[in-house]
């Protein structure tokens, strides 16, 4: 199985499912809509790393899952956060941040 | 941690929803592609259009689905589920295959399952006595005597319990047969005489009513019985309503006050027990003074903080001081020492050896039927191989095919492990009568759970054994230059098939040295001719026969017997000949005019009382001098006949005639004749020196009658029982048997050990047998086009059979130097049971290499005229 994403970009992707998900329940295909609409187009969610990123997600316990029905009243799987999922992303956004603020800090000195 | 666990629980419960859990999925992956084919259709685009850019910006729908199913942990499931049935499906296309290898494990694993579960019955299960391990058996030994163990005096155990420190409770033990009434007929009934603390000492607690206490064993006090289980199952149909029950013995009656609970039956076969003071021999008080009249045998419990060793050498030193205070009890001649042995080694002491033989035997037997599936396994994998190229070209790792191999054999190999527990059940009652006759354990021997397990690993093992060598042979195609898969299975099966020869060459070799020892047992002049005679005990009550009853009992039993019509001739003595009950009953001698230095020990002898007519009746020779007659009464000179044995033995190169032996009363019998040596007890030990007294002049009130008939002495029993009922309406009958039963079941175990053994070593051979053709006719295929070509190039039909042979006769040379090489290495282990035989012995290897060889040739000259069967049209266009 060949995979592209380095697991920088995958842990990322946690990341973004999980604010996405703070906001308000979703289901697969609204998360990933969302998460291009937000990033102006930017960031392309690959539907065949959200939908193991959601599953990974739910078995470590940070988002459940239940049937629901959608917009235009079709059956649709939801996700939304749970109380560990909450701490988790405080968590990763956290790391994200430190992370980001080193990158950005070695980017200026030259 | 606590993440990981949640984690497997989920992905436990998720996979019992395996079913929901795919349905979803499609579900929700589907409402995806929609809802993005609308907003593509929004767009403006077509609908073919729409729905092919999102399954294509969804990137492989079925990729997505493999990967969120590997996160739920159902890929290796599902692998695994895929080979067992893809597995199942190649077995079932190839039942042959299938039968073979489940036929072989089956053998197999039922013969070990069945052989461990009399090794674990009787050696590994603890006993079934509390804290089993620290039970001591006592032996008294008088190293100047040769004899292994002799009993204890009532003082001796007094003075044990006064001085020992590291036994924390004795109990003392003998058995009796004695006459019980109050159950039907006369019942002769074997009572084991204890102390009160004896199952105490055991830890065993009675099933029913109580066991004994310290007021049971005072003097006076009221005979109560302790019935054994099977005594109380046999005879009383397990009646709960026994105890309290009242029964007459030796004129005084007895209360049952309780039934035991199922135990080996150890130290003997008894019925009852009953407290010391209970048995009118063991409470009288000459018998309690007396430092020298010797009985019992002692049990007895190590205290918990001391070892085996510590408790040997408080032994000897009690024993030494014993020797010091009593310097005429211990003469210096005998010597005098006192042993322990863990009660557990005394149970299994017996059997241990045979059975861990056999366990070994079992044991290589499984080993050559893995080694032959394996083959089997490798010829069917080099038959495979295009499909498992395939296989392997569409993305099956090495691993994957190595699981899938390995999923088959060990279907097969489970398989056969059901079929083996059937053939254990089925053989179990043999090897338990087997069993019996080695260690009092054998009613402990079962296929219980752990046997059960122990097959169902067997059956793991030998699976995984089976299937690991051929999947290992396997190399990706990729590496796989010049076929080298097929070079190294057909390297592994030549490996494969001479180890199994070897093997095989082995167990013959065991089997053989067995049945030559056998047919040695067989042929063993045991001095008499047992056809048409008949022996039955008669144990007369002793609280009814003195002396002269006795004598009188015996001389109108003989008249009356010899009056019958179907009678040749009848007499009365100790001893039945092989009757497994017998026992010497070895005394000293004096020897008149001792002149012959004999090392300061009195020679010992085995003394027989018989009537007259004995030797005729059992049919052994007399050599010398003259047989009993009816007038050498208690009035008449006391005579004697010494065997063969006892008369070199006493008078080496003399005429014995006329010379006279005393035994310990003193009294002077004179030598009246020699009889040829007659083997009482056993066929594989030498003849013993015997003196025969007459036994009007040494009554004796346990002896056996022995009748030779005209015909069948079968039908005479009743009349013969009749007869002995008439002279004493109260007298029981037991042991009833032909001397050629007793003959039989004395070669019994000898006979099973051997067939057991050659039933082991036929196996290993056929499967060795097939092996080897298999392996060649594998070689024949493999070179079909070479073959094909020679033979259209006018190669003749005969010389390419020569060359398949000759390979066979290659593999078979090298089993046999190897397993001759094994056999001189392991067979010295087999001595203790070999009778005549040396474990080196040449005709044995030689008749087996012939026989080992010759099986070879026929096996690889099948696959030789399959060779020739090749067309080489057929052939040539084979590859």
């Amino acid at each position: 199985m060949p995979n592209e994403r380095t697991d920088l970009l995958q842990g990322t992707l946690d990341m973004l499912i999980l604010k996405t998900l703070s906001l308000e329940p979703q289901h697969g295909w609204g998360i990933s809509q969302r998460i291009q609409q937000i990033s102006r187009d930017v960031l392309q969610v690959y539907q065949g790393s959200l939908y193991p990123a959601l599953h990974r997600l739910e078995l470590a316990g940070w988002i459940t899952s239940e049937w629901g029905a959608s917009d235009n009243n079709r059956r649709a799987k939801f996700y939304k956060l749970t109380a560990a999922g909450r701490r988790q992303l405080k968590e990763e956004r956290q790391n994200w941040e430190r992370l980001s603020d080193a990158i950005t800090r070695i980017l200026q000195t030259s | 941690m606590l993440r990981r666990l949640r984690l497997a629980v989920a992905r436990v419960s998720s996979l019992l929803e395996r079913g929901r859990f795919e349905s979803d999925l499609d579900d929700e992956l589907r409402f995806h592609l929609e809802m993005e084919t609308e907003k593509n259709l929004k767009l403006g685009m077509r609908f073919e259009e729409a729905r092919a850019c999102a399954v294509r910006s969804f990137g492989g729908v079925v990729r997505v689905k493999d990967e969120v199913r590997s996160l739920r942990g159902y890929d290796r499931l599902d692998a695994l589920w895929q080979d067992l049935r893809y597995g199942a499906r190649a077995l079932l296309q190839s039942p042959g295959f299938a039968g073979a290898v489940v036929l072989t494990l089956g053998l197999g694993i039922g013969a070990n399952t069945a052989i461990f579960s009399v090794v674990y019955g009787i050696i590994v299960k603890p006993l079934p006595y509390g804290a089993g391990g620290r039970l001591v058996a006592l032996d008294r030994r008088a190293p100047g005597l040769k004899l292994d163990s002799l009993p204890f005096s009532v003082r001796e155990i007094d003075e044990l319990r006064e001085k020992s420190n590291t036994l924390a409770s004795i109990a003392e033990y003998h058995t009796m047969p004695f006459i019980l009434l109050g159950a039907g007929e006369p019942e002769r009934v074997q009572t084991g005489v204890v102390s009160a603390s004896y199952f105490e000492v055991l830890s065993v607690t009675p099933l029913l009513g109580r066991g004994f206490v310290p007021a049971d064993e005072s003097p006076g006090a009221e005979p109560v019985l302790l019935l054994t289980h099977d005594y109380w199952r046999e005879r009383h149909a397990s009646d709960p309503e026994v105890v309290g029950r009242l029964f007459e013995m030796n004129d005084r009656v007895h209360r049952v006050v309780g039934v035991l609970p199922p135990l080996p039956r150890y130290p003997d076969e008894n019925d009852v027990f009953m407290p010391i003071s209970a048995c009118p021999f063991r409470s009288n008080e000459n018998f309690v003074a007396d430092r020298m009249d010797r009985m019992m045998s002692v049990l007895a419990r190590m205290k918990s903080n001391v070892t085996l060793a510590e408790v040997r050498r408080d032994l000897a030193a009690i024993a030494a001081e014993q020797r010091r205070a009593n310097p005429l009890a211990y003469p210096d001649s005998r010597g005098h020492a006192i042993e322990a042995r863990l009660l557990k080694d005394e149970l299994t002491l017996r059997a241990r050896p045979t059975f861990l033989l056999l366990l070994a035997t079992a044991g290589f037997v499984l080993l050559i039927a893995c080694a032959n599936v394996a083959n089997i396994h490798l010829s069917r994998l080099l038959r495979r191989k295009a499909e498992l190229d395939l296989r392997s070209a569409i993305g099956a790792s090495r691993g994957r095919i190595v699981c899938q191999l390995l999923a088959e054999s060990t279907m097969l190999s489970l398989a056969g492990g059901a079929l083996g527990v059937v053939l254990a059940w089925l053989g179990l009652d043999l090897l338990v009568g087997f069993a019996s006759r080695l260690s009092p354990r054998a009613s402990e021997i079962g296929l219980d759970g752990n046997v059960l397990s122990f097959a169902l690993a067997l059956s793991f093992a030998t699976g995984a054994a089976s299937g690991v060598l051929p999947a290992l042979a396997i190399r990706p195609p990729r590496q796989d230059r010049s076929s080298t898969t097929v070079h190294r299975a057909r390297t592994l099966r030549a490996i494969l098939v001479v180890a199994e020869l070897a093997l095989s060459l082995t167990l013959l070799v065991g089997a053989g040295l067995m049945l030559r020892s056998l047919a040695s047992l067989e042929r063993v002049d045991a001095g008499y001719r047992p056809q048409r005679v008949l022996g039955m005990l008669l144990d007369l009550d002793w609280s009814r026969y003195d002396r002269d009853r006795i004598r009188d009992f015996h001389r109108s039993l003989l008249d009356r017997v010899s009056e019958h019509a179907g009678v040749v001739s009848v007499a009365v003595g100790r001893t039945v000949p092989l009757d497994s009950t017998g026992e010497p009953a070895t005394t000293l001698v004096n020897v008149e005019g001792c002149r012959h230095d004999r090392g300061g020990v009195e020679p010992m002898v085995d003394v027989h009382s018989v009537s007259e007519g004995y030797f005729e009746t059992i049919g052994a020779p007399l050599v010398l001098g003259r047989g009993f007659s009816r007038d050498d009464d208690n009035t008449a000179p006391l005579v004697a006949i010494l065997n063969l044995t006892a008369a070199r033995r006493l008078w080496p190169g003399e005429d014995p005639l006329g010379r006279r032996v005393s035994g310990p009363d003193g009294l002077w019998h004179t030598v009246v004749g020699v009889v040829g040596d007659i083997r009482h007890y056993d066929l594989d030990t030498d003849p013993s020196s015997s003196v025969y007294v007459p036994i009007a002049q040494a009554p004796l009130r346990v002896a056996n009658l022995v009748v030779r008939a005209k015909t069948d002495p079968r039908p005479l029993v009743e009349e013969l029982k009749g007869i002995v009922h008439s002279l004493d309406p109260g007298q029981a009958v037991s042991h009833i048997q032909t001397l050629e039963e007793a003959r039989h079941q004395d070669l019994t175990p000898p006979k099973l050990m051997s067939s057991l053994l050659a039933l082991f070593a036929a196996l290993a051979l056929l499967i060795a047998a097939f092996g080897l053709s298999g392996t060649l006719m594998l070689e024949v295929s493999a070179r079909t086009h070479e073959l094909g070509v020679r033979l259209a190039l006018g190669a003749s039909p005969l010389r390419i059979q020569v060359m398949v042979l000759r390979e066979g006769i290659v593999l078979a040379v090298a089993g046999l130097s190897l397993g001759l090489g094994s056999s001189l290495i392991s067979m010295r282990r087999l001595q203790e049971f070999l009778f005549e035989v040396e474990p080196h012995d040449p005709l044995t290897l030689a008749t087996v290499s012939i026989l080992m060889l010759g099986v070879a040739a026929i096996a690889s000259s099948w696959a030789a005229r399959r060779a020739t069967a090749i067309d080489p049209l057929t052939a040539l266009r084979a590859d």
